[in-house]
């Protein structure tokens, strides 16, 4: 399964979405971007990533294969709506 | 559906009793120094336990996660030694099911071979003093080094360790990639630079021995990386996958096996002039003791069933994992007082048994780090 019919920009807005209300309390400062370095910041840690990847395979449509899964593919949303659209 | 074993699955597991009733790897042990040794390695090996899962290319058995957990609950039941049966099951699931997944095929047919034989024995050396449920952040670094990485820093409670040939370990390669800067390694204990500590005294699995691992200036040679730079956390999760889902099987063994006594002894032990297992104060008891141990033994066999169709369900492994362990440590108290005094008893088994369960409920993810797995992926 793939998202493919969903657009890149379609995705990254989704995952922003999700990231801020699940992880950032809603953000209310919009302080995340499409480059925001999550993994370097500790938005997204070893616990978090399930709940990322149950929201991308349930919402996104999309089964991330566990090779996939490296600090370059999810740096930020920009690199993780690549991986969700290829 | 279907809820029968399979001839093949029958006659594997007669085959792990038959073979424990004569080779009598492990026994009871006597106390916290009291360690299986390599003889006692080598029968657990004889029958196949060092590889059950692991590809028949090198040497193992071929099994899924399924007739691997019917295996070492086979084994749980008939081995005295919970120990000896629990260091067997980490080193196949927790090292040797890394190995095989994600080595270099010339660091696979260098190690997997004799890892499956049992001619080499692996720990896993993850945890360190600062990192135990939250493995995001570990101190152990391995900076590259021309065609080497050198590995600095301290686990502990590597299982196995003070025996082992092999460690399977993890270290930070990129501090910025957070939990996905972590790489893994498959280290030969003879390169130099690698210390092992003494055994640390333990509550319980005293035949296991585990202790310190120190990495001092350690250089390890590119090939021995456990697939690829910062994919560490994904070959953990995929050995925590198969350990938390296979492992706890032996649980279930010695719950059977404990189940057993708890029932016999209710039927010949008299008290009032009766037998106690008239007394519903036992006999319900024994009756929650079996309504626990098949529970959690259904969630076991499907979250491996799960696991051999390839679909990653974490919850359903949560769940199996939460319910043996605390099905362990509830029926552990229960038979203790329902042998009373001779429960009580070291060397009679049934304090072991209590002993043994407690870490379960720890290892491989603590019963609160499940829960928060179970809740997290509901949505919560």
């Amino acid at each position: 399964m793939t998202a493919a019919h969903l657009s890149e920009q379609v995705v990254k807005d989704k995952l922003i979405e999700f990231i801020r209300e699940t992880f950032l309390s809603g953000d209310p400062d919009r302080e995340l971007d499409e480059g925001t370095p999550l993994l370097e910041w500790g938005v997204i840690d070893s616990m978090r990533i399930v709940v990322l990847l149950a929201f991308i395979r349930r919402e996104l449509s999309t089964d991330i294969p566990m090779t996939q899964i490296s600090g370059a593919n999810f740096r930020n949303v920009r690199k993780i709506a690549a991986l969700v659209v290829h | 559906m279907d809820f029968d074993l399979t001839a093949a699955q029958r006659m594997r597991r007669e085959a792990i009793a038959e073979g424990v009733r004569t080779l009598s790897p492990g026994r009871l042990r006597a106390g916290p120094d009291d360690h299986f040794d390599r003889a006692d390695w080598a029968k657990a090996a004889e029958l196949g336990l060092t590889g059950l899962c692991l590809p028949v290319s090198h040497g193992g058995g071929g099994l899924g996660a399924l007739d691997t957990a019917l295996c070492l609950e086979a084994f749980g039941e008939h081995c005295p030694d919970t120990g000896l049966a629990f260091g067997v099951a980490a080193h196949l699931l927790a090292c040797g099911v890394p190995v095989a997944a994600f080595a270099t095929p010339e660091t696979r047919d260098q190690l997997l071979l004799g890892m499956a034989d049992g001619t080499l024995i692996a720990a896993n050396a993850m945890t360190e003093a600062a990192a135990g449920s939250d493995v995001g952040r570990l101190d152990t670094t391995a900076t590259v080094d021309g065609e080497a990485y050198v590995l600095d820093g301290v686990k502990t409670f590597a299982s196995n360790a003070p025996l082992a040939d092999v460690l399977v370990s993890y270290a930070t390669t990129d501090r910025r990639a957070g939990f996905l800067g972590i790489s893994a390694f498959a280290v030969p204990c003879e390169l130099p630079g690698v210390a092992v500590g003494d055994p640390l005294p333990k509550m319980g699995l005293w035949g296991c021995p585990a202790g310190e691992v120190r990495f001092d200036a350690c250089a390890v040679p590119e090939r021995y990386r456990l697939g690829e730079e910062g994919q560490g956390s994904a070959v953990f999760q995929h050995s925590m996958r198969w350990e938390r889902s296979c492992l706890p099987a032996l649980y279930l063994g010695l719950l059977a096996r404990q189940l057993q006594q708890c029932t016999e002894h209710a039927g010949v032990r008299r008290q009032f002039g009766r037998e106690i297992g008239k007394y519903q104060a036992v006999s319900h008891r024994v009756a929650r003791m079996r309504l626990r141990l098949e529970g959690a033994r259904l969630l076991l066999y499907r979250a491996c069933w799960l696991l051999d169709h390839e679909r990653h369900d974490e919850t359903s492994i949560a769940l199996s994992k939460t319910a043996v362990s605390e099905a362990a440590v509830a029926n552990s108290l229960d038979a203790v007082q329902i042998f009373g005094g001779a429960g009580y008893l070291c060397g009679g088994g049934i304090e072991a048994q209590l002993r043994d369960s407690i870490p379960a409920t720890l290892f491989s993810g603590t019963t609160e780090i499940q829960s928060e797995l179970i809740a997290r992926e509901a949505g919560l």
